[in-house]
């Protein structure tokens, strides 16, 4: 008998049928993403493996046909599930092979009108088909379905609308209708393959504006009582972010194309709401011109921003617990769709994050793994500290390595050192003391890292709550790591690891999980445009964190995890500005702006690595304290180093930059005196 | 220790370790699965995570495990497709090849299929020795063949009667022999054979198409063609191994670490096994999935009381 995966597929919207999709998708991001289902335009961005998608294929009659055949409940509420949609996939209905047409003598804005007159044909037939499936497949009461001459009589008048310009003149059924869109289509992906040179004059001197033909064909089909007035119709529109490659073809190709699909957005109708999908990057980076006019889309008037992102991520108040619910849920309907009979008699009855992961090793737990031999060597003593001092810090590490590390922290501050120097063994413990809590608790995981550092050790990762945090709010990076965890789990005996089921995965085996899918996110960065060189850059900056976080002996700055720059000379440098923007919007770093305690009072951005690059660098995940502040030129230097090209004046600040930093002493550090090394 | 505990501590030195794991998870899902010696139901060999778990405790220290672990980024398995891929192109490249440079064929379009066809007619396929597949090799190539027996040439070289042999080609108008081999080594072996039939059939073209072979034996092969002047014999390895395929290719480091783990293996080894490693062992990193040769590295297939094998060696008697 073989066990398998069942995270096996790290996508469900891909690689899963319809019905598994009832079974696997999870209602409570549907709350949240409500305005998606509710009439008025939405443009949805996130990441990918956000779950944007997932939200998006709702809309898809053939889930709704899964959900109904499947007698679950569609997880949009009533009243809004009272919906008909229709779509463009921008990739899969070959959109791109416009670029082909181009040559140095074609009139782009015409093709960009011809992209117009496709999508609004395309969109047109779609919506028929899912009227069609929804009549077939009895989404729309039998009551509510019209009659075949009602349909003709209607598409007849559609045809007659002057949206078509005459192309439809001829067109008196139902049927015609659909086999003058199809034909249109074709006649297009003739001319995209080039297979006719140019495009039929009676298709291009027929063009229709985008978007028109659409709404005028739904307020039609409403006044005839085809689709009932109760229905919202929504078109989702896929991939618009790919439309960016379209710029390699002809410079302003893709922009121009997008600007025909922002026009959609404009024309706000009652009858049609536009529902777009797109990653962060290719949202926020484009200007929002609209096609024919240099006036912009505006947030809020012309349509509603969603962000996976920020309804995931933690410390919005009201969805605080939003994503580690999403992550139980998602698991837990993961296992138990995965022949359940499996697992039968065992834990995986009762299944949750916890009865799977268990909690995080306690932090002296943990300190004490890390030094498996010789506990001494979770410390570096001075020489000239007192023998009691030394001698006790070396006692306590025997049975509390992790506080002793903080011990020796502890004398390395400042005003703090007059411990190291006492003659006999000290009565009270000040790190340990309740009013000094949050000082060790801020110091901890420094610490750990420096304990597992001094012994070669790597950093132990388990837990459900340990795996949600890694995960960064990101749906596909928390399966990558339940996938990686449970291949190791299986690795050296399947039937044998079956068997032990009754208690949690060890701890062994999750930290090897987890670096095997953190080592996968960290390949996985040079996917996308730009990509190698995000790569590279990262090597760079978590090895940099790294080293500094492990340098700094005294535990000052245990929030150098992250780093942050002035805003202002952020913004005086626009290829770092440019650059960490684009990481972000990549999902690579995660940006915040924060208050400053420095003197300069100037407002600043900090950065994080994603969370499951932690592991890979030997990062604390969470965020504590103070980022390592740093100056743009620091960033340009490591740029440098990543290969990027720089001009001849950025370059000149790179390498002065990089003498300062090398030239530094690291002791610098570990007294604290982080600006005479980068500012 | 496990051996994911062991990768997660050794990957704070390096998460290269993290990578040749992800490629032997890769590679024993796609092709160490179906190495052959471990499959029999009273075979004693576990899975391969365990197996390597154990190998790699072969060593006593954690450094010179690591060296072991590097040293499978270099390991050349030759699965059943590949043996598959190998047979064709010794058919469509090495044998074709041999037909048209002998003068056989002319590249004609007219007459090219026909030629061949009666080429293909007059030649007799035959297995070196009992570890080459031929039948296997016709199926792949699409042969039909009108031989009724393709005997092995190391038995008939043993128990043969030249006269009846010659008779048998006479009567079925074989006019060339193709004699396939899956691995050639050091060449021992199929040194005996080249002698045998340089001396025995002088005027019969022969092909000896090994389908893997090290450079050492293709060079003595070679030799012993010149050396008895059998200007009947023609040689063509499909694929020919040489110092990237060996021990040699690894860093010095690793390389250092596990000659010096050798002496250990060498001690727990019978007379007879360290006979056949200083005979026949050529330090390559090759294993096919139906057995590890033995001129691989003793390291790979070495199983005794003190050694576990990463992919045991199934040994003629």
């Amino acid at each position: 008998m073989q066990y398998l995966n069942p995270f096996h597929e790290l996508y469900v919207t891909e690689s899963f049928g319809d019905e598994q999709f009832v079974q696997l998708f999870s209602p409570l991001l549907v709350d949240p993403a409500l305005a998606l289902y509710k009439p008025g335009n939405v443009v949805l961005q996130g990441l990918a493996g956000t779950g944007k998608t997932m939200l998006l294929n709702l809309l898809k009659p053939k889930i709704r046909s899964a959900y109904h055949h499947a007698q679950v409940p569609f997880p949009v509420p009533a009243p809004y599930d009272r919906f008909l949609s229709a779509g463009i996939n921008l990739i899969r209905s070959s959109v791109s092979d416009f670029g082909n047409v181009i040559t140095t003598e074609t009139n782009v804005p015409e093709v960009c009108l011809m992209f117009g007159d496709f999508f609004n044909y395309w969109v047109l037939r779609d919506l028929i088909e899912s009227y069609a499936y929804h009549a077939r497949q009895s989404l729309i009461t039998p009551a509510q379905v019209a009659n075949q001459t009602t349909l003709d009589a209607c598409f007849h008048e559609i045809a007659k609308n002057d949206c078509w310009f005459g192309s439809m003149g001829h067109v008196d059924t139902m049927k015609g209708f659909e086999q003058a869109l199809s034909h249109r289509i074709v006649e297009y992906r003739k001319y995209m393959q080039l297979n006719t040179s140019e495009l039929p004059s009676d298709i291009s001197a027929t063009k229709t504006a985008v978007g028109r033909p659409i709404i005028e064909a739904v307020r039609l089909l409403k006044e005839h009582g085809v689709i009932p007035q109760q229905y919202n119709v929504f078109i989702r529109i896929d991939q618009f972010e790919e439309l960016s490659w379209l710029d390699n073809r002809h410079r302003d190709l893709g922009a121009n194309f997008k600007a025909m699909i922002r026009k959609l957005f404009v024309n706000r109708d009652a009858n049609v709401s536009y529902k777009l999908g797109t990653r962060p990057f290719s949202w926020q980076v484009d200007s929002k011109e609209v096609f024919g006019t240099s006036a912009p889309m505006e947030e809020g008037r012309n349509y509603l921003l969603l962000s996976m992102e920020t309804f995931l991520r933690r410390g919005e108040s009201e969805n605080k617990l939003l994503f580690p619910k999403f992550c139980e849920d998602i698991f837990t309907k993961r296992i138990k769709g995965f022949n359940s009979s499996q697992y039968e008699g065992t834990v995986w009855d009762s299944i949750s994050l916890d009865s799977v992961f268990g909690k995080r090793l306690p932090p002296a737990e943990r300190a004490k793994r890390y030094v498996p031999k010789n506990p001494e060597k979770a410390l570096i003593l001075e020489k000239d500290w007192s023998e009691p001092w030394k001698r006790f810090l070396a006692s306590l590490a025997k049975t509390d390595p992790l506080s002793a590390r903080l011990g020796e922290a502890w004398a390395r501050q400042k005003d703090k050192e007059e411990i190291a120097h006492i003659s006999e063994r000290p009565r009270i413990l000040p790190w340990e003391d309740f009013n000094k809590r949050y000082w060790k608790k801020e110091r901890l995981e420094a610490a750990l890292i420096q304990i597992a550092a001094r012994n070669q050790q790597n950093l132990l990762w388990s837990g459900g709550i340990e795996l949600v945090a890694l995960s960064g709010e990101n749906i596909l990076a928390f399966i990558l790591m339940c996938q990686c965890i449970w291949d190791a789990w299986l690795l050296e005996d399947a039937h044998a690891a079956v068997r032990k089921l009754n208690k949690p995965i060890e701890v062994g085996v999750q930290t090897f999980g987890v670096l095997t899918a953190s080592a996968s996110w960290f390949r996985r960065l040079t996917e996308g445009l730009g990509g190698h060189e995000r790569q590279r850059f990262i090597e760079v900056l978590g090895t940099e964190l790294y080293r500094v976080l492990v340098e700094d002996r005294a535990l000052s700055y245990p929030g150098w995890n992250g780093f942050s720059i002035a805003l202002e000379d952020l913004r005086k440098t626009p290829v770092v500005s440019s650059f960490l923007g684009s990481a972000c919007d990549h999902g690579v770093l995660f940006s915040e702006d924060h208050s400053t305690r420095d003197s300069s009072k100037k407002r600043r951005a900090k950065f994080y690595l994603h969370p499951l690059l932690a592991p890979y660098f030997k990062l604390p995940v969470r965020r504590t304290k103070e980022p390592l502040y740093l100056r743009v030129d620091t960033i340009l230097s490591w740029m440098m180093r990543a290969g990027f090209e720089l001009d001849l004046e950025l370059r000149r600040r790179a390498e002065s930059s990089a003498r300062q930093s090398l030239s530094a002493n690291p002791r610098v550090l570990a007294r604290g005196d982080q600006g005479s090394l980068f500012e | 220790m496990r051996i994911t505990d062991k990768i997660s501590l050794w990957s704070f030195e390096s998460n290269e370790y993290l990578e040749i794991h992800r490629s032997l998870q890769f590679l024993d899902r796609v092709l160490f699965s179906d190495y052959e010696p471990t499959q029999s139901p009273r075979s004693d060999y576990p899975t391969f995570y365990n197996r390597l778990s154990s190998w790699l405790n072969n060593a006593p220290k954690e450094e010179q495990q690591k060296q072991y672990f590097k040293l499978l980024t270099k390991l050349l398995y030759i699965g059943r497709d590949e043996i598959t891929s190998l047979m064709t192109s010794a058919y469509s490249t090495a044998y074709m090849q041999w037909i048209v440079r002998a003068g056989s064929i002319r590249l004609s379009p007219t007459t090219f299929s026909s030629d061949f066809a009666a080429e293909l007619r007059a030649t007799w396929f035959c297995p070196t020795t009992d570890s080459f597949r031929i039948n296997q090799f016709f199926h792949i190539n699409g042969l039909a063949s009108s031989a009724s027996h393709r005997p092995d040439w190391r038995s008939l070289k043993k128990f043969g009667d030249t006269a009846r042999i010659q008779k048998y080609l006479t009567d079925n108008k074989y006019s060339r022999v193709v004699l396939l081999e899956d691995f050639v080594g050091t060449g021992t072996q199929i040194n005996s054979i080249i002698k045998f039939i340089g001396m025995k059939f002088p005027a019969i073209p022969f092909l000896l198409t090994p389908l893997i072979c090290a450079k050492d034996g293709y060079e003595r092969m070679l030799g012993t063609i010149h050396d008895g002047g059998y200007g009947n014999i023609t040689v063509t390895p499909v694929v020919l191994l040489d110092k990237r395929a060996t021990l040699g290719s690894l860093p010095k480091e690793t390389r250092q670490v596990i000659l010096r783990g050798r002496k250990q293996l060498l001690l727990g080894c019978t007379a007879e096994q360290r006979a056949n490693i200083e005979s026949y062992n050529l330090d390559l990193l090759s294993v096919l999935f139906s057995n590890t040769p033995n001129n691989s590295a003793p390291e790979l297939y070495m199983h005794h009381a003190t050694w576990n094998p990463l992919f045991p060696r199934v040994q003629r008697d």
